[in-house]
């Protein structure tokens, strides 16, 4: 390995300072994340109308999967082709009936 | 800012050697600056102030990556695999190199006194630590840099 010439430990590490840099364009992307912040800060409610708008959407889509699983079941299972029978008002209504007579007494 | 941003930029890769962190390190230091600006002071000049965020910020992602990396490689540092893969013997590779070669403690004194040009007592100041012992860690520090880069630079043995 060649020696590279240097005065000193010091002139070296002067050297190493003085080529450091970030990437590119730098200042302006601190900009742009800073006028971001003041932003936030001017209208700390905007923040969080999104945030829960966010989850209030996840919220729906998991509710709205589920609901259409359970019809899907619902429809299967029952061998008819209603919106009573995809909700499963025929089930609900065996099973209140079923109870019923397991609560009343043998005549 | 732009004034301040190639010393924070040495101080960064200093302590944590050429990586993609450098950069967000970076405006992290600025952004942190921006919001404690209504408490600054001004006891310090603002590149005391923006280097000594930018000493702990480095000192955090350290502590990170030691966390991160000690199951899957016994190297501590990206920055000592980098500088051996990529240019190994350009001037600032070889520093880098010997830089993350020392232990956290030191290496924050060696970029302190010997990159940013910073006194004994601003460092010891920046630092919390008694002067005596910057002095100690630099001592240490430089025997260790001159033994490692020696080989590499002539005319080093000028204290």
């Amino acid at each position: 390995m060649n020696p590279i010439q240097k005065d000193s430990l010091e002139d070296a590490f002067k050297q190493f300072a003085a080529e450091s840099h970030f990437q590119p364009h730098f200042a302006e992307r601190l900009q742009a994340r800073l006028s971001a912040l003041r932003e936030v800060r001017a209208n700390p409610f905007d923040i969080f109308a999104n945030e829960m708008s966010a989850l209030f959407r996840r919220v729906v889509i998991a509710g709205a999967v589920v609901i259409t699983l359970l019809s899907a079941y619902n429809l299967s299972s029952g061998g008819e082709w209603s919106v009573s029978a995809a909700f499963g008002v025929a089930q609900l209504a065996d099973m209140h009936e079923g109870s019923v007579d397991w609560m009343l007494p043998d005549e | 800012m732009r004034r301040y941003e190639r010393p924070i930029a040495a101080t960064i890769t200093g302590m944590l050697g050429r990586c993609d962190e450098v950069d967000e390190i970076g405006q992290q230091v600025f952004i942190r600056f921006y919001e404690a600006l209504p408490k600054f002071r001004g006891d310090s000049s603002v590149k005391t102030y923006l280097t000594r965020i930018a000493i702990n910020l480095s000192l955090n992602e350290l502590k990170r990556r030691k966390r991160r990396f000690t199951l899957f490689r016994p190297v501590e540092d990206a920055a000592e695999i980098r500088s051996n893969d990529a240019e190994p013997h350009s001037d600032m590779a070889l520093i880098e190199q010997a830089l993350a070669r020392l232990s956290p403690d030191a290496r924050d004194v060696v970029v302190l006194r010997l990159v940013n040009g910073y006194s004994t007592e601003e460092t010891a100041e920046m630092l919390a630590i008694p002067v005596g012992t910057v002095l100690s860690r630099l001592s240490i520090a430089r025997k260790k840099l001159r033994d490692w880069l020696a080989p590499h630079f002539t005319d080093m043995i000028k204290e």
